[in-house]
């Protein structure tokens, strides 16, 4: 609202001077197409590579199982800006390792590789989709009843015609749903086209944030309507998801049916299959890990055909430590990262129940207005709280500190906290909240001691995703960082636009935020199994325990 | 990379010890002169001897002479740091490497003011990010950053935007301020000169059987398609400094000519100057717009493959500072300001590697600053740079017409 008042009403504060026919000219619609291409290429890669490893993972007999269901989920570990500099470092077309390395064994000049196009930029989207992709098509995989595609086979279709007319069709919603939401991803990220693009590839989000330095003064008028036009597009989008989707998560996928589970031999294939399972990993996320550990710790250089590695662990990471902001700007994000967390996962808590829980009419409309935060592209929010700035007296108090990003990184993760807990909750039956009720507690007493304990893996799960999503997230606060309240992701970038090519300090700064997020993550881990040994004592003495419960209620 | 480069070298380190040395020796005579002169109006005098290694030994004598007005200033800093409750009380924006104000300047600084250790946040942004973030936060009403430092491309938007607050240091005066290296209205004051140059990389330039640029003209050469990197011209920063310069010596005719065999060479935008130098020094690009001290800094390292060309002149885009309209700690920023400008400041200046303002230095460290004998430094946007930025937009536009960036 603030940025269509912003620029409606304020266009001289915000310097607009683009005019409707900006979007009728051929740099719009280069920006708009452009913008299109790399999303829809991005999602298809993803997708394609994720229905192909989830239908190898879940219904083929390929060996160690387990370990490729967990490992696309590695690539989550990654924040998005610093996948883009290993990118940069292993394929730019000059000094990019593998680039090196062409030239060392082949004598060749001319770079085999260069990620700093749009191709590059749409195959690194597309790796990035896999994840998301993963996890919404492997479990409607895994919940296909096999019988079906017994039947085909029985009926003389081989493997492959089987999987096109059965599996396929079968899973077309959850294939819909990924895609479209690997679209909504991708034309909101900012990090790989800026960082990838190097200026030469231009979307809407980067466009936003060229606008915002614009030389020689700011246009947040320029910026804000891109903003408004780029969330029309996204919401276009998110639009037919939530329609794709309106009711998936209401339902839980515990049936007590017993379905058939039968695997499709790989036969002399297993290895080479083996082998692209291991590749699609390795592409998502081994290699970029390996290539930001490797510039970290390694000065790499080539002479005449001769590539030396003269491992330097230490020295990056001394550097990195000493770049100003260092310490700060990483409490800072910590710090940012939690309190946004908090409050997210109450929120999305609150909207889950009043969702879930109520009979009131409102509770759809509330489901609808959580879910716009979707529509609105990370940096569109932090534009769209910088004209709050400028337009709305008194809000100025908190520029400056932590708060304005608190408050962007707050409403882009609420929808993915409501449906966490949301989905936790639809498994937890309401006898209980009614029991306590009916015993005569308050609506806050039941809140508070029966149904928050009962979803607190829900909770749990929502705190350190948006705990580690916000630290992450870069085009959500590159806008909104000041030297009271600097993202580290914002640090990073700063330092690799003034210092581009001192790329192992960079590495060593990228590689300490990567440890972070990792260790999060495996608290994360933890947490939820101490829950769950917890849960497994606490449930084999509930028939004792609850009568109790619930009387002291 | 300039700082890496520095301690691999052993002969760049001791001209860096010993430029720190000289530093510590003006500034610790400076504080002494200051707490002496303290609420008189009364003058100090400092004389430092200093020898310098490198091959030869020549001595160099440096006097400073801090008024008592400066003492008043570190008297109203300190008094205004004292009240700080966020353990901040001075902030940079600045496109300068931090790790020259970590390494070389804030220990001087620091040694010099005590009580302001840590205190002082240094923020690191790209030449466009200097200019739109503190007009953004002006704008906003909330000015986050007491001062910037940038070339006055940077700057000069700022200034425009009303986001400048005057400040006339005592200093220009007493340290002879050359003219053109600062605003006579007190708006901003050049801190040291950042000549550009053409960088390239030796062993690139002969794998690719490339001849070496002689002048800027060369760089329209068609040999060179596709090797070169340059930042962007349209900030007015040295890229802008250059295209300018050549616009003034060759005549729009020849020029026009020029910007069309450089747009054909189809250069390689690189975000900032620095990045051009460490972009050709590591082999990404045979050849760039650079700055001239990133160039000699990288020859320090005896691995290094890079060579550069002045031109025949050393053609200067000066560092700028500013103090900024609302700004939370003015006291401070003009403490800043007068220590950047003071001797003492200006050595930290040298041992960074770059060329100090001031002449005296600049001569006693012409060696060590890699500037060659009989070559002059020229103000590439001319004696009044203020109306060449006040046409930005125009020029800016016209060199986008020809590059695309």
């Amino acid at each position: 609202m603030s940025l269509i008042i912003g620029i409606s009403y304020f266009p001289v504060i915000g310097r607009l001077t683009l005019t409707l026919d900006y979007f009728a000219s051929s740099s719009a619609l280069r920006l708009m197409a452009t913008s299109l291409e790399l999303a829809i290429g991005g999602s298809l890669i993803g997708v394609m590579l994720a229905v192909v490893y989830c239908w190898f993972v879940a219904r083929t007999d390929l060996p160690l199982k387990k370990m490729f269901e967990l490992l696309p989920m590695l690539a989550l570990a990654l924040p998005l800006v610093i996948k883009g500099f290993a990118w940069n470092f292993l394929l730019n077309p000059r000094n990019g390792i593998m680039n090196e390395l062409s030239r060392a064994f082949l004598g060749n000049y001319a770079p085999i590789f260069n990620i700093n196009t749009p191709l590059g930029v749409t195959f690194v989207l597309g790796l990035g989709a896999v994840p998301l992709s993963y996890l919404i098509i492997m479990p409607a995989m895994k919940s296909i009843d096999t019988s079906f595609e017994e039947s085909s086979r029985v009926a003389g279709h081989g493997a492959f015609s089987t999987l096109f007319s059965v599996t396929l069709r079968l899973l077309l919603p959850a294939i819909a749903s990924a895609f479209l939401l690997a679209l909504i991803g991708g034309l909101a990220n900012f990090d790989y086209p800026y960082v990838l693009g190097q200026g030469r590839v231009h979307t809407f989000a980067t466009q936003i944030y060229y606008w915002t330095n614009e030389f020689p003064l700011p246009s947040y008028g320029n910026a804000g309507l891109i903003g408004v036009i780029f969330a029309f597009i996204t919401s276009i989008g998110v639009g037919i998801y939530i329609w794709v989707t309106r009711k998936s998560y209401r339902f839980a996928t515990i049936t007590g049916k017993t379905s058939n589970r039968s695997y499709q031999k790989l036969g002399r294939w297993k290895g080479l299959v083996f082998i692209v399972c291991l590749g699609v990993v390795f592409f998502e996320f081994i290699l970029p890990f390996l290539g930001i550990f490797l510039v970290s710790t390694t000065n790499i250089a080539i002479t005449g055909n001769i590539l030396k590695f003269n491992w330097t662990p230490t020295i990056a990471y001394r550097q990195a430590i000493g770049i100003a902001g260092f310490y700060s700007s990483l409490t800072q994000t910590i710090k940012m990262g939690v309190i946004s967390a908090l409050i997210t996962t109450l929120l999305g808590t609150l909207v889950a129940f009043a969702t879930l829980r109520t009979r009131s009419k409102t509770s759809r409309l509330m489901e609808y207005v959580t879910s716009v935060p979707l529509a609105v592209p990370p940096i569109v929010y932090s534009i769209s709280i910088f004209w709050m700035f400028l337009i709305i007296p008194g809000v100025n108090l908190i520029y400056g500190t932590i708060y304005p990003l608190v408050i962007a990184l707050t409403f882009i993760r609420i929808p993915f906290s409501t449906r966490i807990i949301s989905a936790n909750l639809v498994q937890v039956s309401n006898e209980l909240e009614e029991a306590s009720q009916v015993s005569g507690a308050r609506f806050s007493k039941t809140f508070a001691r029966i149904s928050m304990p009962l979803v607190r893996n829900g909770l749990v799960y929502s705190f350190i995703y948006v705990l580690v999503d916000s630290i992450r997230e870069l085009g959500g606060v590159v806008i909104l960082v000041t030297p009271g309240a600097y993202a580290f992701t914002a640090l990073l970038l700063e330092f690799w636009t003034a210092a581009s090519f001192r790329s192992n300090v960079l590495a060593a700064g990228s590689m300490i935020l990567v440890l972070i997020v990792i260790s999060f993550l495996v608290a994360l881990e933890v947490m939820q199994y101490v829950l769950d040994r917890n849960k497994r004592r606490t449930r084999s003495s509930f028939d004792f325990v609850e009568p109790q419960a619930m009387a002291s209620v | 990379m300039k700082n890496i480069l520095l301690r691999k070298s052993g002969m760049s380190t001791t001209v860096s010890v010993v430029a720190v040395i000289v530093a510590l020796l003006v500034g610790i005579g400076g504080t002494y002169a200051l707490t002496s002169s303290m609420g008189s109006a009364s003058t100090t005098t400092t004389t430092t001897t200093t020898t310098l290694n490198g091959g030869g030994v020549s001595t160099t004598t440096m006097t400073t002479t801090v008024s008592s007005t400066m003492a008043t200033q570190a008297a109203l800093a300190q008094a205004e740091c004292a009240k700080q409750t966020n353990n901040v009380c001075l902030t940079i924006y600045s496109t300068m490497d931090s790790d020259i104000w970590t390494n070389q300047m804030a220990p001087v600084f620091y040694a010099q003011y005590p009580w302001a250790q840590g205190k002082v946040s240094f923020v690191n942004l790209r030449h466009s990010e200097v200019s739109a973030k503190p007009i953004s936060e002006y704008q906003a009403g909330k000015v986050q950053a007491d001062m910037v430092e940038s070339s006055l491309g940077a700057v000069y938007p700022i200034i425009v935007a009303g986001a400048v607050q005057n400040y006339t240091s005592p200093l220009i005066q007493e340290m002879n301020w050359p003219v053109g290296y600062y605003d006579p209205q007190g708006s901003w004051i050049a801190v040291n000169e950042l000549p550009s140059d053409i960088i390239w990389n030796t062993a690139l330039m002969s794998q690719l059987n490339l001849p070496i640029p002689q002048t800027w003209t060369d760089l329209a050469n068609p040999v060179y398609k596709g090797e070169i990197a340059m930042a962007t011209g349209s900030t007015m920063s040295t890229t802008a400094s250059v295209l300018y310069y050549e616009w003034t010596q060759l005549g729009n005719s020849s020029w026009n000519q020029f910007m069309q065999g450089l747009a054909a060479n189809k250069p390689n935008e690189v975000g900032s100057p620095g990045g051009v130098s460490d972009a050709v020094v590591s082999g990404q690009y045979a050849l760039g717009i650079g700055l001239y001290n990133d160039c000699v800094a990288a020859k320090l390292n005896p691995n290094a493959t890079v060579g550069c060309t002045l031109t025949g002149t050393i053609l200067d885009n000066p560092a700028m500072e500013a103090i900024l309209n609302g700004a939370p700690h003015p006291q401070m920023a003009r403490l800043l300001e007068d220590f950047w400008i003071s001797y003492a400041g200006q050595a930290t200046y040298v041992s960074a590697g770059y060329i100090p303002v001031d002449s005296s230095l600049a001569t006693a460290f012409s060696t060590q600053l890699g500037l060659p004998s009989g070559i002059t430094s020229v103000n590439a946007f001319g004696s009044n740079p203020n109306a060449i930025m006040a046409d930005s937009t125009y020029w800016s536009n016209l060199w986008q017409s020809y590059l695309g960036f």
